[in-house]
């Protein structure tokens, strides 16, 4: 499974690829990490992910406008969206767009992994 | 509950034996039908054939008497002639009939045995009386063929050989026929038993079908109203709502019976979601919930991956019922159902979750109060018991009057305003020395009031009603100074606590007063507190230390401590300084004064303050003064400061101070150089 890893924060891209790397997730690989929507769908043309963890507030191009790119560009991609967002009405507009999970910032290791699991099987 | 797997294989296994059985008992009966016909219908020509021998026989005799006579007559004997030929002709095409419909058939065999050889010797025993009148009867056609009268001899022959064979030739005949006749009648009596045989085996399996059908139908029944009733127990029973909600958004019709509970109200098969929900929370809520519900919905979206944005997670009932005190909550969960990877539906529960809800809060309102109650513990522990008292006397005293000032307020707007003023004074000073001695949970509950109190200030009428909240917000602070007493009479019976001299310990109370709102502010503040030492602190000089100094402190932090960067760029130190002194002075005065070295006060800007702020007009500032000017900070309600925070901006401060000096007979002075510093000097009697 080839993950790309798009958050505006880069503690946030590192935190997310340690957890999926560490061996806990063996059929995971990261194919790449992006800041921002614009860059995602870059990478995303170029590598072909198979998942996408997705985060909403960011610069260039905002999650929400990038799931749908996504989601036309590469509709067997499944896009697990990871947000701080307190307003649900606006996750799931996101998740409409073509997402298929959310996680809510902060997560415990164990959710994320668990989030991730579900989202590849 | 459901029958075995096992069982049921061999419930349909006896069923398809039995179908098949009775195909193959209907295509014996069939076949042997089409046989046994066959046989009767051949019996009854032979029977003919047999019949044909006795009569041509006869005939025979007949005609070949008639030619004797014809013949010793010497008379035509053309109409005998013919006779004789169509009988003989006849007879042997009887006897050749006969002897080739003789039946080798096995099964013929096999059913009638001993009747079909009885048959071939009765047929081989005509055959044998023929032979003789056969031969005979050569000569005599031979000739009738060539149209010659035949010879007397040989038709003499051939009478003879007629009338001594005939009668047994007809006796066989009669027998073969009779014989014939009961053979057939066998074959119609073997066919009827083996088709009423059929026919009965056949009704046997047809009833053995009927009853495992019958007995398998009323198996499936029982096991699923068994079932049914099972679903309708426990649906019965289930203390959450259980319900399907279907594609088409309508609920299900198998649903607990706790749901109309749950929901208040009776619910209606096929009614829709969206309108129970509707009825239950606020319309936003409901609309939210929907867009979930329809996400659900979609067969790429995971339902356990979209939990945590369930909005009806924890829903507040927008109605509650009639009775009952407190708002209900519910908890909606929702699992998807999926046939062959599409979602079905949404299997729904629904858990009312009011309890849950309840200790939650009031489990966050013991932790509130708990950590209150250990921050005045710590502050109680970290200061003198003496000062503790002073201010829990004067702050438990002004919290009376201001109590005694609410219930006895004439009902006017005028009464109302000075009411206002007064309490606002009062609980500002509970604030400042609240905060000065670390209380920030009394801090807080005074700002509330302060808060509460400015709500008031800029109304243009207030009524007696207005003034609830004020007095809810003033019995919270007033159980909070209860409270703080009860702690330091607790801490004042731990032995220990090393005894401070008292002026040190008032002017640590302002260093650390001074610290916590420089860093509320953000401001960087050095503090050198400089204290000749005394026989004794005066009670005004104490009461100068906790009510007035708190203030010109705090303002030299608000108004006169620049920002770092304003500070370094006017080539200061980043730091601001405040330095707080306090030394006798001639004529039994002692003088507490606040130096800072801020921005300074500037007579112009307070010019313009004043114009801006609408307490003075243009003309009015132009004639005043630069001392009539800075007199003017000490008028009630001047502020410079443009955010309220705990801090400033309130415009009390110095006209408490001014009202303390004046009841303490203390004097004040102020000397400043705008841009350098600002020294506010205190004059008291020691």
């Amino acid at each position: 499974m080839k993950l790309l890893i798009v958050d505006d924060s880069m503690v946030m891209r590192n935190h997310i690829a340690r957890l999926s790397s560490d061996g806990s997730l063996p059929e995971v690989e990261i194919v790449g990490l992006a800041a921002n929507g614009r860059d995602a769908v870059a990478q995303a043309r170029r590598r072909g992910p198979d998942c996408i963890t997705m985060d909403l507030t960011m610069p260039e191009m905002d999650g929400e406008a990038c799931i749908g790119e996504l989601a036309r560009l590469l509709p067997r991609a499944r896009i697990l969206v990871v947000s701080a967002l307190s307003d649900k009405a606006t996750a799931l507009r996101a998740i409409r767009r073509g997402a298929h999970g959310f996680v809510h910032k902060p997560f415990t290791e164990e959710q994320l992994r668990q989030a991730l699991r579900e989202l590849m099987s | 509950m459901q029958p075995k797997l096992g069982a049921r294989a061999r419930n349909y296994r006896d069923l398809v034996l039995a179908i098949a059985l009775f195909l193959v008992l209907d295509l014996g009966v069939l076949v042997f039908n089409f046989y046994a016909s066959g046989r009767i219908a051949a019996d009854t020509s032979k029977i003919n054939a047999s019949g044909e021998l006795r009569m041509y026989s006869q005939q025979l005799t007949k005609a070949v008497l008639t030619l004797a006579q014809e013949t010793r007559d010497g008379m035509p004997f053309q109409t005998s002639q013919a006779q004789i030929t169509e009988s003989y002709q006849n007879f042997s095409k009887a006897l050749t009939a006969l002897s080739e419909r003789q039946d080798a058939n096995p099964l013929t065999r096999l059913l009638s045995g001993a009747s079909i050889e009885q048959e071939a010797e009765l047929l081989q025993a005509v055959a044998t009386y023929w032979q003789p009148i056969d031969s005979a009867l050569a000569p005599v056609l031979h000739a009738m063929s060539r149209q010659i009268p035949p010879d007397p001899i040989d038709v003499e022959i051939t009478v003879n050989k007629l009338v001594a064979r005939n009668i047994r030739l007809m006796q066989l005949a009669n027998d073969l026929t009779q014989h014939l006749e009961q053979q057939a009648m066998a074959s119609t009596r073997q066919l009827r038993t083996i088709q009423v045989a059929a026919i009965m085996l056949a009704l046997v399996n047809f009833a053995f079908i009927i009853l495992k059908f019958v007995r398998a139908l009323r198996q499936s029944d029982r096991a699923a109203e068994a079932a049914r009733e099972e679903t309708e127990e426990i649906l019965d029973t289930l203390r959450e709502g259980l319900f399907l909600l279907n594609r088409d958004g309508t609920i299900g019709s198998q649903r607990s019976a706790s749901l109309e509970r749950l929901f208040d109200r009776e619910l209606r098969d096929g009614e829709r979601f969206a309108g129970v929900l509707g009825g239950l929370v606020s319309a936003e809520s409901a609309s939210v919930a929907m867009e979930y519900v329809d996400l659900l919905f979609h067969d790429r979206i995971k339902g356990g991956l979209l939990g945590q944005l369930n909005p009806l997670d924890e829903v507040a009932l927008s109605q509650t019922a009639e009775g009952a005190r407190e708002t209900r909550h519910l908890s909606f969960d929702f699992a998807q159902v999926r046939r062959e990877g599409k979602v079905i539906a949404l299997l729904v529960s629904v858990h009312d979750i009011s309890e849950k809800v309840r200790l939650r809060r009031e489990l966050a309102g013991a932790e509130e109060q708990a950590r209150g109650e250990v921050e005045l513990l710590l502050a109680a522990l970290d200061q003198e018991p003496a000062l503790i008292t002073a201010f829990l006397d004067a702050a438990q005293a002004k919290c009376l009057e201001m109590n005694e000032d609410l219930r006895q307020v004439e009902a006017s707007p005028r009464a109302y305003a000075g009411m206002i003023d007064r309490q606002y004074r009062a609980v500002h000073t509970i604030k400042g020395e609240a905060g000065l001695l670390g209380f920030g949970h009394i801090e807080r509950e005074a700002h509330q009031v302060e808060e509460e109190l400015s709500a008031l200030r800029g109304r243009r009428a207030v009524n007696g009603n207005d003034l609830i909240p004020l007095a809810v917000a003033l019995n919270a602070l007033r159980q909070q100074l209860d409270r703080l007493r009860e702690i330091s009479a607790k801490v004042r019976g731990y032995a220990g606590k090393p005894v401070l001299d008292p002026l040190d310990a008032l002017l640590r109370q302002v260093e650390r007063f001074t610290r916590e709102t420089a860093r509320d502010l953000s401001k960087e503040v050095e503090f050198e507190a400089v204290a000749t030492p005394l026989s004794r602190v005066p009670p005004a000089l104490s009461q100068l230390l906790r009510e007035a100094v708190p203030q010109l402190v705090r303002n030299a932090v608000v108004h006169g401590i620049e920002s770092a960067d304003e500070r370094l760029r006017a080539g200061k130190s980043a730091a601001g300084r405040i330095r707080v002194v306090v030394e006798p002075r001639e004529d039994d005065l002692v003088a507490v004064s606040v130096w800072d070295d801020g921005r300074g006060i500037c007579a112009d800007t307070l010019r313009h303050e004043l114009v801006a702020l609408g307490r003075k007009s243009k003309e009015e500032v132009a004639q005043m003064n630069d001392r009539e000017v800075v007199a003017q900070l000490f008028e009630p309600g001047f502020s410079t400061a443009t955010a309220v925070n705990r801090h400033a901006g309130r415009g009390v401060g110095l006209d408490l101070i001014r009202a303390l000096l004046t009841r303490l007979g203390a004097s004040l002075r102020v000397s400043s150089q705008p841009k350098h510093y600002t020294k506010f000097t205190l004059l008291v009697k020691a």
